[in-house]
């Protein structure tokens, strides 16, 4: 997981501790120092605008580097106790380069397979830069980011599924991910996607049969339907808010695609978490 | 009887009696005949009952003689004045505590049911609680009605807020603030960006650097710039600070004006909820203005504070998860209802705290606390806190509008109670306030909470002692205790009476599952209920005692496979209870016939007497002999009672030796001057004398040092006398004649032993039945004596004598002995006064 500025949110903590369980990992916290801010203390005229509103004279080095050390460590250490208090350990580092240079150092080390927690609330805006980071950083499997205004209490997860080979991985992990709480089993609603009526037909009915009977649908599982047409643009973020889920999880690409990349629609805060897969 | 003559000393004047050791015991002309078998006991027969087993009556549950209490209860109960409170006096173990209750029990019955009261949070001065009053058996729906309220709130304002349409207004409201901000930001990030420059997060704000192609430059490659560029992108950067400064400054007034919008969205959108909530319980206590107020202040409250009802993220996964149940989350509690008292009555009573009718409240430990109640505190984060819903209440609370029973010992030896009681009474209301606050203390700041009106009739219980101090040294009680409802404790023995007291036994033989007692085993435990009282025309009633007695006539009964209790069950308990609590008798007997204490039975002693004293040792009293002994010769007149110059003797002691003197004075010293000493003791005494029980055995023993005439020692005396010489009833008179008796039987009695009584103890008399049997064989007496002069006849067997027309004794008359001793002591004592001629 990795971690800038004070802390980590809680519901990120919570969910590296859910991946850990879910596969049986470890979990390694990475606090990222901010390489660019120690270059910009490096100038003799760089000052720092206060949260209050003033203008400190100076950005001493020194005391920045003091400043985000000891931040830092503050943040891995309270990562760590939430992670003890549920009876997880972890190993904790602090880096100071880019996101991607740590994430692609610690998938190196670790692995073959990885999957990052980003550990810090998103906000939506960040959202294709994070993507970004998954499709090309070398070990890196998914990607878990909780946006500012997510929920995790309630609400189904909800797979989205525009080809049938990436359904299985994501719903077997969803699978395992619905009864981490044995007593209040998540229900799943798949979510297909498609650019005519046939194809989400043809689509339905290969998953239908992959997933067993119809009757499966009664159970914990429930199937919707989508077309992305030029003519229906996917309007991706409502869609998804009626089901109201906890949980998102898709294909990079499936979110890379259409009305997905059109920041504009991301002026709203996303209401879920989102596993990105690769 | 055997008269002698004294040698007359012609030259001395004197009379010298002859050596004498046998005492003379046939009758004189005043001395009495001992008291009949009939007399020294009353036989309750058996057949005079009327039933052959208690299974034949019927039992009755209240008192019997205690019209006076009873009638003196139903006034006060009847009498609505708040100063018409009760004391019920009487003995321990009389049954008037459970008369009592039963009598209040129908009382209360049939009484209106009060007012119930809650208290609630004061949301204009949190920390006065207010009371409420409700309709009676409403206020527990009151408190589940907000109970649930909150509830639906909890479930309701959740869903509003998550809804489409707050969601939606919030994120405009968010929006307009984050696109005041954030687009601010952003837009001044975009525009340093253009200028290439980066605005960067630091751990306390925001700092500048230049920037190119994305990448922060370098110091060493900006210095490398020409002067005039660096000090142009310097320049930018400075604007852009002063820029980002303004931006910055901007925000908290931003940011409380969102805060505000927010607010009065919340408001707008929670306002409805709320109403919708309250307004079922509004509509159920539409009829109690009071209620209807308190729930519009919460009204406003609640809108005020809709936030408490959304969950937050931290909520939901932190460390502390809010609690499922309402009453036990602290942000709720202000909107909560704290029960005092819920009394059960109408079709919304939820419980019964009290049952139907008015309460009784028998307050078993009337503490500071339980009487006026408590305010609680809790620890919390390292502090004590307390709000309205800890205030506990007491038993004035829950006696409201009924009556409460009170211990008078108890409550006069817990601290702050009593005073707390007449505060209330007073007042007429019940302030729940801390003892240190009550007192003037510096007390921690607590709550205050509103008084509730006292409208209550206490009834304390007590000992007649506890009333009469109370009257003697407090000047508030006689005004707020009116009524006095005096038990007595024991009553007439009456053919109806025995009746009645046969069925109190049916009843106490019902109450605990005993055996019948059979006719028999009623008339000895009436025998033993006047043997109680001490007096042969009188019943005991002290319930507590009698039951005892019964319920242990019932083990001795199954122990001798009786399937009715006998009356040899009752005689074995008397007797067993006797034998575990006469240890000490036994000892006291045993120094007796060892010859550690010395007490002469028989032969005559000049100036020596049995006197007789009772030791009463816990629940337990038992008679003993006392030698008196008084010496004589010539003195001043006075009479040294050593006990009481050895500080051994009490008032009452010294009053009656004081009369002694009198009587000596007054009878044979009317015309010349009483020029006697003399010492009188209790002999190997050591613990305290007081009473005057033992005056006449101490005259007895004066007259015969006096007259040097010996007095029998067969026989022992008790009975106080007066200055004429009568002799007075005493106390304790069965167990004084059977502490001598048992000695005298240790050594064998001889048929000449017995005991001296006042007359008017006759009527007393319950002696055992091994007395009676010995008496009845002519081996022991018992005399009734009315006057000295009866009795020292018989003591000493020299007629008394009576006064001549011509104010002489009779010579051969022990009167006229003792007249004689005196005057010759008054001559001698003038001869030592009067100067010898020259």
């Amino acid at each position: 997981m990795t971690i800038t500025g004070d802390s980590a949110d809680n519901r990120a903590v919570v969910a590296a501790g859910d991946l850990a369980t879910i596969f049986g990992s470890t979990i390694e916290g990475l606090y990222i120092e901010n390489t660019e801010l120690f270059q910009a203390a490096a100038h003799s005229f760089t000052r720092q605008v206060l949260l209050s509103g003033q203008i400190a004279p100076t950005l001493d080095a020194e005391n920045l580097a003091s400043a985000v050390f000891c931040i830092g460590r503050k943040a891995l250490r309270q990562f760590s106790q939430s992670l003890v208090k549920n009876g997880m350990n972890s190993t904790t580092r602090s880096l100071r380069v880019s996101i991607d240079v740590a994430l692609a150092t610690a998938c190196t080390e670790q692995g073959p397979w990885n999957i990052a927690v980003i550990g810090n609330a998103i906000s939506v805006a960040e959202l294709p830069k994070y993507i970004d980071l998954l499709t090309q950083t070398v070990g890196l499997a998914a990607l878990w980011t909780v946006p500012k205004k997510s929920q995790t209490d309630r609400g189904p997860i909800v797979i989205i599924v525009d080809q049938d080979e990436n359904l299985h991985p994501m719903l077997r992990f969803a699978e395992r991910y619905r009864i981490l709480d044995q007593a209040n089993p998540i229900p799943i609603t798949i979510m297909i996607l498609a650019n005519s009526i046939y194809d989400l037909d043809d689509r339905e009915g290969r998953l239908r049969l992959a997933l067993g009977t119809s009757t499966i649908e009664s159970t914990h599982i429930t199937i919707e339907r989508s077309l992305t047409t030029a003519e229906n643009t996917f309007d991706f973020q409502s869609t998804i808010r009626k089901q109201s889920p906890r949980l998102v999880i898709a294909q990079s690409h499936t979110l890379l695609t259409g009305s997905a990349t059109d920041t504009s629609d991301f002026e709203l805060d996303l209401p879920y978490q989102l596993l990105i897969v690769r | 009887m055997v008269f002698w003559r004294g040698q007359r000393n012609k030259d001395q004047n004197e009379i010298t009696a002859p050596e004498q050791t046998e005492i003379p015991t046939s009758s004189t002309n005043r001395a009495p005949e001992p008291l009949s078998i009939e007399r020294l006991k009353r036989v309750v027969d058996p057949n005079t009952l009327g039933f052959k087993t208690t299974d034949d009556l019927t039992p009755i549950t209240g008192l019997i003689g205690q019209d006076r209490a009873l009638a003196a209860i139903e006034f006060g109960t009847e009498m609505r004045a708040h100063d018409y409170n009760i004391f019920v006096l009487g003995p321990p173990a009389s049954g008037k505590h459970t008369a009592l209750k039963t009598q209040l029990q129908k009382k209360a019955l049939t009484s209106s049911t009060p007012n119930d009261w809650v208290y609630v949070y004061n949301f204009d001065e949190p920390n006065q609680p207010r009371a409420l009053r409700l309709p009676t058996g409403r206020a527990r729906k009151f408190a589940k009605s907000m109970i649930a309220a909150i509830d639906e709130l909890r479930a309701v304002v959740p869903s509003v807020i998550e809804s489409e349409d707050y969601q939606s207004r919030r994120r405009a409201v968010d929006s307009v603030y984050e696109a005041h901000h954030e687009k601010a930001l952003e837009t001044l990030t975009q525009k340093a960006a253009v200028n290439n420059i980066a605005i960067l997060r630091t751990p306390q704000g925001f700092a500048m650097a230049p920037m190119h192609e994305g990448k922060i430059v370098k110091p060493e490659t900006f210095n490398a710039l020409p002067d005039s560029m660096r000090a142009e992108k310097q320049a930018q950067i400075v604007a852009f600070e002063t820029e980002l400064a303004e931006i910055l400054r901007r925000l908290p007034k931003s940011e409380k004006e969102r805060r505000a919008k927010v607010v009065a969205l919340n408001e707008d959108v929670s306002r409805a909820a709320v109403t919708g909530a309250l307004d079922d319980v509004i509509a159920a206590f539409r009829d109690v203005p009071s209620i209807v107020t308190h729930l519009q202040a919460a009204a406003v409250d609640l809108v005020r504070n809709i936030a408490i009802f959304i969950p937050t993220h931290e909520q939901d996964s932190g460390p502390i998860r809010e609690p499922a149940d309402t009453t036990r989350d602290v942000r709720y509690r202000r909107y909560l209802v704290n029960v005092v008292v819920a009394n059960n009555s109408g079709p919304d009573a939820e419980s019964n705290d009290n049952g139907t009718g008015a309460p009784l409240i028998d307050e078993l430990n009337p503490n500071y606390g339980n009487l006026i109640g408590r305010i609680e505190h809790v620890a919390q984060m390292g502090t004590i806190m307390t709000d309205f819903l800890l205030i506990k209440p007491g038993a004035l609370h829950r006696a409201n509008g009924g009556y409460l029973l009170l211990d008078a010992r108890k409550l006069l030896t817990s601290p702050f109670a009593y005073d707390a009681l007449k505060r209330a009474l007073k007042s007429r209301e019940i302030r729940i306030e801390q003892p240190a606050e009550a007192a003037g203390l510096l007390a921690p700041q607590s709550l205050d909470p509103e008084p509730i009106p006292l409208n209550v009739k206490v009834i304390l219980t007590g000992e007649r002692e506890t009333f009469y101090q109370l009257h003697q040294l407090d000047p508030d009680f006689g005004g707020l205790f009116k009524v006095q409802a005096d038990f007595d404790d024991t009553i007439q023995q009456t053919t109806d009476n025995q009746r009645a007291f046969a069925q109190i036994l049916a009843s106490v033989v019902v109450e605990h599952k005993l055996r019948p007692l059979t006719a028999s085993a009623v008339a000895r435990v009436i025998e033993h209920g006047a043997r109680l009282a001490d007096d042969q025309d009188k019943i005991s009633i002290a319930l507590g005692i009698i039951s005892d007695v019964v319920r242990e006539s019932d083990y001795w009964a199954s122990k001798n496979n009786h399937s009715t209790i006998e009356a040899s069950d009752v005689s074995h308990a008397i007797d067993t209870q006797i034998q575990r609590a006469d240890r000490i008798r036994d000892h006291a007997q045993e120094t007796v016939e060892r010859g550690l204490i010395l007490i002469d039975t028989d032969g005559g002693k000049i100036g020596q007497i049995n006197g007789l004293a009772v030791l009463q040792i816990g629940n337990f009293s038992f008679g003993r002999p006392n030698r008196i002994t008084a010496r004589v010769r010539m003195g001043s007149g006075r009479i040294v009672d050593i006990e009481r110059e050895a500080k051994l003797g009490g008032s009452l002691h010294t009053k009656g030796v004081m009369i002694l003197y009198g009587f000596l004075a007054g009878r044979y010293a009317q015309d010349f001057p009483l020029a006697l000493g003399a010492t009188l003791t209790f002999e190997q005494s050591y613990g305290g004398v007081d009473g005057d029980s033992a005056s006449s055995a101490e005259l007895y023993a004066l007259l015969s040092a006096i007259a040097e005439a010996p007095i029998r020692q067969g026989l022992a005396v008790t009975g106080s006398v007066n200055q004429w010489g009568e002799v007075q009833a005493i106390g304790g008179v069965n167990e004084k004649i059977e502490g001598f008796f048992d000695i005298c039987k240790e050594r064998g009695l001889t048929g000449g032993q017995g005991v001296l009584i006042p007359k008017s103890n006759a009527q007393h008399l319950m002696l055992r039945d091994d007395v009676i049997s010995a008496a009845r064989s002519g081996k022991f007496h018992i005399y009734p004596i009315a006057h000295v002069d009866e009795g020292i006849e018989l003591l000493t067997g020299i007629v008394a004598g009576t006064r001549t027309s011509d104010r002489t004794y009779p010579t051969d008359s022990l009167n006229a002995r003792i007249e004689l001793r005196l005057r010759n002591l008054a001559d001698k004592a003038h001869q030592f006064s009067t100067p010898p001629k020259s």
